[in-house]
């Protein structure tokens, strides 16, 4: 028995894993001295589906619309991730517009994600309103990926070989659409939130992440580039159109919650900008290269470790083939698997007990990507 | 930075397959005496300061865990892999938790889902995602995963399903041929 | 702290003023978008039930049930999807496989059940308010093509090439080319409701597919004795079904064959015929006749224990399909590897035996069963002016007398009228003697009898074809002949019967040609059956007529081949010969002879 666990002088509680407060299942067992936080420890297998497994029983064309499930507010990256590995292994040749319009779908997908990620950073100090906004917002994006794909949350659009479908007639026009509409909103929204007393008190200086943790730690996305570092793999190693794509990455020096919220509303600039250009060049042709007999389908024997960009970071699929008709092993490795856990319970020793939630969402962790 | 990636190797004194190469990417295979010793000089020397995954496929037919370490460049634009085989039976892999702090979390999903033990790392035996877990790993090859969940939560209902094949083969007694030259299993 | 940081946040409630973003549901209806993935639907006239849906469903959610009594019949195997709604994920793979598109899903969301075991249905069987919707996720196969793709060609002569000689035109698979057309296949199993043996085809395409040849060899011999010859020149009913070929091109069924059978100098090492001991004694059957059917009742006689004699008056065996057939369809080099098999099977054949009335009334004697595969040995003769010139020659005589050599001089100029296979094989013949050739045809080039692809290739050696031509006399024109023809047009027959070519007008139309063949079909010489035999026998058109077991209803006496009605194939004559066989075996030694 240590200082931080220690009853006499600590209390011991729960955080989660049924907590509105949480992102997703998980659930952060607490011990605090005072308000001050002295230990934690992150438990998650709330929402362990044994994707990794499931997936070495499937055809591999089954498991693009398998995959999508591990992320619920951006599953694109999941197809994409997928997609990418298959397709090198197999040495399939994706046509132009296919990489295009898959650029589109992951870039849309990003959009909606930061929409509701940075209202839902203002929702964990009880600003509901920025959080309702946020979600508003993303249901408009979500109305697009229903006409586009016939689904408003799991996709399942991006398949190796291509997309399923072509741009429906008139598209172009509705997403543009509804770019001006939260366009025209977004001042609005940050009058609410970042030019807000209250949520900078909340944030500034507070859920520092240093520097130096990035390497160590491994951190990605908004929380490396919120503390600093360029990491970016659309910039780094980019994949599909995004080395045809001309764009800075955003970065912070803050490394606190606060500079972490304005990445998340500058990614939502940078995907509008995005957005707008992938349209004016989207190029004509097929959208998907020929794929054998699917039940019959045997990849040959390789690996490969894929990874693409997603809201929260750097995300990748380490995938096996045999050469059977199955993989042999899909190991799906989330941004949130450091952040949830070792960054996480690094960061809130010495944190204020009410501050939790709001670290826990700044760091946009998502126990389905940590459980697969 | 591919040069860089191939000075790993190149400037290591000891032999190495090359699994996979790309822009960008490399993926060898050594013997696993040598697997700490590159990922320092990997680490060092070369770089690669971030370790992204430790991964392992079960190699059930070579009696092997094949085990990947994921290591990314501080830029992230370069990804080296190194990939080793260990034997199956009480698999013992040294723990690398010293050099990265996050390797401790990923060897304690292999410990859960492959019953790999990792001595020296501190928190390996901490449940991850199971809880109370008696059963065989259960990421490993040779685990049941059908047979466990009928076991455990019974039969769902019965599904009705013919097969067309064996339904149309039945209905005209096809199989009714004078001389069955092959036996096969239908 | 900045001043406006307190107050800019108030702006927000400027927004309660503002019309509110969300939709009142279900005050409001909110209808899923133009692709949306709802409920299934099935278009009954288009389902096949060839299981694709269920095979590639990831959760089991798709399961083919019997919908009432329904059997399979030619090309459908009779079972419908019926779709567990709580399984099913609304991936919509099932949508992108469907072989013939029936499958859709409609952009309805919304449907309860109080019974998570009865959210079922049977989409297209069971009614739904979704069923006519046009709205929803519909296949698109000219994007993916996952129902249906593309067959691996066939390396050929080229038509400028192959003229020349007789040659065989059709190269053959290479093992890499098969294994991928062969893997095509995705196992329903629709193809052996079509094939009138009913091979085992989804299991030797998987055979070949994992490159075991000798297997798929084997599972041949299972109910086709001629695997070469059908790889070759069979009319396969089986590609016509094949769940592929609808929205792409049919599994190349017949070259797959042709290229197992390729694979062996000799077959029946590969089935080891002589090793197997066979069961003795069981009884002795005469066989009249050495093709197709002949040959196959031969073969699975033999193989069960029983002797098997087999007569035909010619000098060798095969019959018409051996015979008739040119060099560059089917290669006569082919035919000693097939026979070996029967004779190495223990087959008894007796060549140059010509079967009189008197031998078939002997034969019931001393046999314990006579089956009857004489086939068509007759023309068909055909009744304008001119046709008793000597110029004017029996299409299928002149085939039958192995005009490859070029012993029979054609001249220069060649007219072929009529539009079967025999038609088509005189006509390529005589391009390949070096003749130029015209073929008259009543009908139009859709209207042929001809194999399509044998018409196809034809024409790429640039055949002359005359279609819709009334034939209206020959007329002797000094050394040559000269053929009259009209013009026709098709008239719809108000009987809904096909439509009829009526002369257009009364022009007569003219050409200058050296030799006429007549090819217009062949009927049957029933002169070697005894009276006492046919009277007891149904006789239509010159064709036995049987039952199910190629019985002709008198003692002890089969029939099967092109002697009986039936399409006049190759596959349909083998099929009636193993059906003979089996009804021989089952039921031949009970049998009393007849006197």
């Amino acid at each position: 028995m240590n200082a931080s666990t220690d009853p006499l002088k600590t209390t011991h509680l729960f955080f989660g894993p049924q907590h509105p407060g949480v992102t997703g299942n998980m659930s952060v067992e607490m011990w605090f001295d005072g308000d001050e936080i002295t230990k934690a420890i992150t438990h998650v297998g709330y929402l362990h589906r044994g994707f990794e497994k499931l997936m070495e029983r499937r055809l591999w064309i089954q498991n693009f619309p398998l995959v999508c499930r591990i992320c619920v507010p951006e599953p694109d990256i999941n197809e994409e991730c997928y997609a990418l590995a298959v397709e090198k292994l197999d040495g399939i040749e994706v046509p132009e517009r296919a990489r295009w319009i898959r650029t589109l779908v992951l870039e849309l997908a990003r959009f909606a994600v930061n929409l509701m990620a940075f209202g839902g950073q203002a929702g964990t100090i009880g600003l509901g309103t920025g959080a309702m906004w946020g979600i508003t917002f993303r249901d408009f994006v979500l109305d697009l990926f229903e006409e586009l794909s016939g689904a408003r949350v799991y996709h399942m659009y991006i398949q190796p070989g291509g997309v399923r479908r072509d741009l429906p007639e008139g598209f172009e026009k509705h997403v543009l659409e509804v770019l001006d509409k939260i366009g025209k909103r977004l001042p609005e929204f940050d009058r609410l939130i970042l030019n807000n007393s209250v949520f900078k008190d909340r944030t500034v200086g507070v859920g520092i992440v240093k520097p130096e943790w990035i390497s160590e730690l491994g951190l990605v996305g908004p929380v490396a580039r919120g503390s600093g570092s360029g990491r970016d793999v659309r910039k780094d190693a980019p994949y599909e159109a995004y080395g045809e794509l001309d764009f800075d990455v955003v970065t912070e020096q803050g490394c606190d919650i606060y500079s972490r919220a304005l990445i998340r509303r500058r990614e939502i600039d940078l995907s509008m900008d995005l957005i707008r250009r992938i349209l004016e060049s989207m190029p004509g042709g097929p959208v998907a290269a020929p794929l054998p007999n699917l039940t019959e389908w045997r990849i040959p024997p390789g690996e490969i470790y894929t990874r693409v960009e997603s809201s929260r970071g750097e995300y990748g699929y380490y995938v096996v083939s045999d050469g059977s008709l199955k993989p042999r092993r899909v190991h799906v490795r989330g941004p949130s698997y450091v952040h949830a856990l070792t960054l996480l319970e690094r960061m809130l020793v010495g944190a204020n007990i009410a501050d939790v939630s709001n670290i826990m969402v700044s760091l946009t962790t998502c126990p389905p990507e940590i459980e697969r | 930075m591919d040069k860089n990636l191939q000075r790993i190797i190149s400037e290591s004194s000891f032999e190495s397959d090359t699994i996979r190469e790309d822009e960008g990417y490399l993926h060898v295979r050594v013997s696993r005496v040598h697997v700490l010793e590159l990922l320092l000089s990997a680490k060092q020397r070369f770089d690669m300061e971030t370790l992204q995954l430790i991964s392992v496929v079960d190699r059930i037919e070579d009696a092997v865990f094949q085990l990947t370490w994921i290591l990314e460049d501080s830029g992230g634009t370069s990804v080296f892999m190194i990939s080793a085989d260990y034997p199956r039976e009480n698999c013992t892999v040294p723990t690398i938790g010293d050099i990265w702090p996050t390797a401790i979390l990923f060897e304690r999903e292999l410990h859960e889902m492959y019953g790999i033990d990792f001595p020296g790392n501190p928190r390996q035996n901490e449940d991850f995602l199971l809880e109370d877990w008696r059963e065989l790993p259960p990421m490993r090859r040779d685990f049941d995963t059908l047979e466990y969940s009928l076991r455990t939560y019974g039969e769902r209902r019965k599904r009705t399903h013919t097969d067309p094949r064996e339904y149309i083969a039945d209905s005209i007694d096809e199989w009714d041929t004078p001389v069955p030259m092959k036996d096969f299993e239908r | 702290m900045k001043f406006t940081d307190i107050v800019s946040p108030f702006l927000a409630w400027s927004r309660a003023a503002k019309k509110a973003d969300t939709i009142p549901y279900p005050q409001k209806s909110n209808p899923g978008s133009d692709r949306y993935r709802g409920f299934h639907r099935n278009d009954l006239d288009k389902c096949i039930g060839c299981g694709r849906c269920e095979e590639i469903c990831q959760n089991l959610a798709i399961g083919m049930v019997q919908v009432e009594d329904s059997q399979p019949v030619k090309g459908d195997s009779g079972l419908r999807p019926l779709v567990d709604y709580g399984r099913c994920c609304w991936c919509a793979l099932c949508i992108d496989v469907c072989s013939t598109g029936s499958l859709s899903l409609s952009n309805s969301y919304s449907w309860t059940t109080y019974n998570a075991d009865t959210c079922a249905y049977i989409p297209g069987t069971d009614e739904k308010a979704w069923d006519h919707t046009p709205k929803g996720y519909s296949q698109d196969n000219s994007i993916l093509k996952w129902a249906g793709s593309p067959r691996v060609s066939m390396p050929a002569a080229r038509p400028d090439k192959r003229v020349d000689s007789f040659e065989e035109v059709i190269r053959g698979y290479s093992p890499e080319q098969a294994a991928i057309e062969a893997a095509r296949c995705i196992q329903c199993g629709l193809c052996v409701t079509a094939c009138p043996a009913h091979m085992h085809i989804p299991e030797y395409l998987r055979a070949i597919a994992d490159g075991d040849y000798a297997g798929a060899v084997k599972l041949f011999f299972d109910n086709n004795p001629l695997p070469e010859m059908c790889g070759k020149v069979c009319t396969r009913e089986c590609e016509s079904v094949c769940a592929m070929g609808y929205q792409g091109e049919a599994i190349a069924i017949r070259w797959l064959k042709r290229f197992a059978c390729e694979q062996f100098e000799s077959l029946s090492d590969v089935l080891a015929v002589d090793e197997k001991p066979l069961e003795q004694g069981r009884g002795k059957v005469a066989i009249i006749g050495t093709g197709p059917a002949g040959l196959s009742a031969a073969y699975y006689l033999s193989r069960m224990g029983f002797e098997a004699h087999v007569f035909d008056k010619d000098e060798e065996g095969g019959g018409v399909a051996q015979h008739a057939i040119p060099e560059y369809r089917l290669p006569a080099a082919g035919y000693e590897k097939q026979m070996d098999v029967f004779r190495k099977a223990g087959a008894h054949f007796h060549y140059g035996t010509e079967v009189n009335d008197a031998d078939i009334l002997k034969m019931s004697d001393d046999y314990d069963a006579v089956f009857i595969a004489a086939g068509l040995q007759k023309s068909s003769e055909f009744r304008i002016p001119g046709v008793e010139l000597p110029g004017v020659k029996h299409a299928f005589y002149f085939l039958m007398n192995k005009p490859e050599d070029g012993s029979i001089d054609v001249g220069a100029r060649v007219l072929v009228i009529g539009g079967g296979n025999v038609a088509m094989d005189t006509a390529r013949t005589c391009l390949r003697l070096g003749s130029e050739v015209v073929i008259s045809y009543r009908r139009r080039i859709v209207d042929m009898p001809a194999d399509e692809e044998e018409i196809e290739e034809a024409m790429e050696e640039s055949i002359d074809f005359r279609p819709q031509t009334i034939p209206i006399r020959i007329e002797k024109a000094g050394q040559r002949l000269k053929y009259f023809y009209a013009e026709a047009e098709m008239i719809d027959d108000p009987n809904g019967g096909r439509p009829k070519p009526v002369r257009k007008d009364d022009i007569e139309h003219g050409i200058e040609i050296d030799t006429v063949f007549l090819a217009i079909g062949q009927s049957s010489d029933l002169g070697f059956l005894p009276e006492v035999i046919a009277e007891k026998m149904t006789i239509q058109w010159g064709e036995i007529e049987v039952d199910k077991d190629q019985y002709t209803g008198v003692k002890n006496i089969y029939a099967g081949g092109d002697i009986t009605p039936g399409a006049g194939d190759i596959i349909t004559a083998i099929a009636d010969g193993m059906r003979a066989a089996k009804a021989i075996r089952d039921g031949g030694n009970l049998i009393v002879n007849l006197k």
